[in-house]
């Protein structure tokens, strides 16, 4: 088990609890977590990743109390075990697509071995792109950057949240199996979120929550 | 990508608001270093010039000017005192060394200096080439006024070069050229004074009556009026008394009389007394019991700056308002680049960096701002210096221009200032970006 939840409860401000489901990710394992807008997916997938410290509830890391850690530790090891890819990708666009995707080694302070990025960026169909600005590229290209940012590191776990909500079919389709195939192949576990029906027959793990906050039956 | 070239990105990105936030410090750094730089450089070379002269004595008069005029040599004198009173100061047990000094004439608009050889000494003056003035009519060169060793030249007389005034009846020769010292000496050229005494005794002598029948109308402004008719000394067109009529004197009376006078007088006495009490008696003497001005160059010099110490205070107060400007906009900008780049932020926490990581980038784009532009402000600041110290005159002789082009105490400590400044400016949007609700900010997309 790489990743568990348990009774994960979060209260922010004003608004009611929300009551988070159990999940437990094998290592390798591909999970998708359904849920419409404002069911708490991001708000999950920060308390997975180490952002946000739960009102109630643990969550283990390789078996260890994630929370246990200070934030800059849990930084740390965020930037080593996981790889995110967001809904609307964010590439500093200040910078390269090479410097984005060194990014995750950077802020992780880990060396990649040489060849790793051009290997990578070839692989994604990035080669010629390399040294373009990020804002220069279209949503596609971007979206694949992205995706070799999160991988880059061969994180024991790929996050994605809302990947496919701006595209169509054929899109989604293409995005969805990239996903899955540099899961595979780096053998890291999968956890995509989104409320897009289209992926549910990808998947044969299907965590649900509900538009409300109360405990997932 | 360490935090500092994440904050060379960020810069790069914008620009236009980048450069803004450069050019606010330059500004203000620059205006600050300008107007301390001069302040102090003026300020040492007034002492520079006064150095080892306690008391200056003249005649009654302003001190001011006689100050200005005997040591610094930029304005006129308000008259001549006699010999007498000269040999009298020499004799005066209260005092080391006096020297004295007869003024009058120019070359070029270099001003010539009647004067004994510890004038020079008093400069620490050297040669470049030759050496001192031994017989009469010889003459040493101050370094400005690029003359050259044994070049012959007549004077003129009066303070400005376009004197018609031209004492021709004897020419004098540079037998030496002196280094440049950073002082008034660089401008001037120094001979016996026994030369000018004689050049305008011999004046005096052949010249009497002309001077007494011009007398009356010395001002008027006769062009044509040509006095070798009028006295017939056809054997030597242009002699020591050729006295054409655009008689250019200064503002400054220097009438006839006084220029004859020069015969057997001298225009002001520089004194080095025996003690520190005798610099404070002195003054209150000589002032009380003669027909002499005596007035302290330190006194009166501090008394000038003090009141010019407003200007610089209004400038000065010029430059920090840019500086607090430079800072206003550094933060305004900072703070917006921040609203933009609020998701850049939180994605590089989420790839793995601390708050603190976050912090230092903000910080390091405010230090690498502020830092270029201040820079650049000092070197501007320096710039601007040694450009009006090589083009405006009053500046001469008093500041060197070179002092301008070396790396000041200053510069560093208004460097610090103005990292220390772009530290603090960046120190409110830092701790909000090393704050940022990551987890909201990803919730809302």
């Amino acid at each position: 088990m790489i990743l568990a939840s348990n009774s994960i409860v979060v209260r922010r401000g004003e608004s009611p609890p929300l009551y988070l489901p159990d999940l437990s990710i094998a290592s390798g394992a591909q999970l998708l977590l359904m849920g419409p807008s404002g069911s708490g997916k991001t708000t999950l997938l920060s308390v997975l990743a180490g952002l946000l410290p739960p009102t109630e509830g643990n969550v283990l890391l390789e078996q260890q109390n994630f929370y246990a850690l200070s934030s800059v530790a849990r930084d740390r090891i965020r930037g080593k075990t996981f790889g995110f890819i967001f809904q609307t990708l964010h590439l500093l666009p200040s910078l390269t697509v090479a410097q984005n995707v060194m990014l995750a080694a950077d802020m992780a302070k880990v060396a990649v071995e040489p060849g790793r990025l051009e290997d990578l960026l070839a692989k994604l169909g990035l080669a010629d792109k390399a040294d373009r600005k990020s804002a220069a590229l279209s949503q596609g290209e971007q979206q694949r950057a992205a995706i070799a940012r999160a991988v880059l590191l061969r994180p024991k776990l790929l996050i994605a949240d809302e990947p496919t909500s701006a595209l169509d079919d054929a899109n989604t389709d293409a995005v969805v199996t990239l996903l899955q195939d540099q899961a595979t192949e780096t053998g890291a576990a999968l956890l995509i979120a989104t409320h897009d029906a289209r992926l549910l027959d990808r998947f044969d793990t299907v965590v649900t929550l509900k538009t409300q906050g109360g405990p997932v039956s | 990508m360490n935090a500092v070239s994440l904050a060379v990105a960020a810069i790069r990105a914008r620009p236009l608001q980048s450069a803004l936030c450069i050019l606010s410090a330059t500004l203000g750094s620059a205006l600050l270093v300008l107007v301390f730089l001069l302040s102090q450089t003026i300020a040492s070379g007034f002492q520079r010039n006064a150095e080892g002269i306690d008391i200056v004595a003249g005649a009654k008069g302003s001190p001011l000017q006689l100050v200005l005029s005997s040591v610094y040599h930029a304005d006129v004198p308000a008259g001549n005192i006699e010999m007498s009173d000269y040999l009298a100061l020499q004799r005066d047990r209260h005092v080391r060394q006096a020297i004295p000094l007869a003024l009058g004439d120019n070359y070029q608009g270099w001003r010539m200096v009647g004067s004994t050889p510890d004038y020079l000494k008093l400069y620490q003056a050297e040669f470049a080439q030759g050496q001192v003035f031994a017989q009469p009519f010889e003459a040493v060169v101050g370094a400005a006024t690029g003359m050259k060793l044994g070049e012959s030249f007549a004077a003129r007389h009066g303070f400005a070069a376009d004197s018609n005034d031209i004492h021709d009846a004897a020419m004098y020769t540079v037998t030496g050229v002196l280094k440049p010292t950073g002082t008034v000496l660089d401008k001037l050229i120094i001979t016996s004074m026994e030369s000018v005494q004689t050049l305008h005794s011999g004046h005096h002598h052949e010249d009497h009556e002309d001077a007494q029948a011009e007398g009356h109308e010395k001002h008027d402004d006769h062009d044509a009026h040509d006095h070798d008719e009028a006295h017939d000394h056809d054997a030597h067109d242009h002699d020591a008394h050729d006295h054409d009529e655009a008689h250019d004197h200064d503002a400054h009376d220097h009438d006839e009389a006084a220029e004859e006078a020069l015969g057997h007088q001298v225009t002001a006495v520089l004194i080095k007394t025996r003690s520190p009490i005798d610099r404070m008696n002195l003054p209150r003497q000589i002032n009380q019991s003669s027909d002499l001005l005596a007035a302290v160059p330190s006194l009166e010099m501090a008394r000038l700056t003090k009141s010019l110490g407003i200007g610089k205070t209004l400038i000065l107060a010029l430059g920090v308002g840019f500086v607090v400007l430079s800072a206003l906009i550094l933060l305004a900008s900072l703070a917006s680049s921040l609203a933009v780049r609020r998701y850049d932020l939180a994605v590089l926490r989420v790839l793995g960096a601390s708050p603190g990581k976050l912090l230092l980038t903000v910080v390091a784009e405010a230090v690498l701002l502020s830092g270029v532009g201040t820079v650049i402000g000092l070197a501007v600041g320096h710039g601007v210096g040694y450009i009006a110290a090589l083009n405006i005159d009053t500046l001469q002789g008093i500041v060197l221009p070179e002092t301008f082009l070396q790396v000041h105490v200053l510069d560093g400590v208004f460097l610090l200032l103005g990292l220390v400044i772009g530290i603090t400016a960046s120190l409110i949007p830092a701790i909000s970006a090393a704050r940022t609700d990551i987890a909201g900010l990803l919730a809302k997309g």
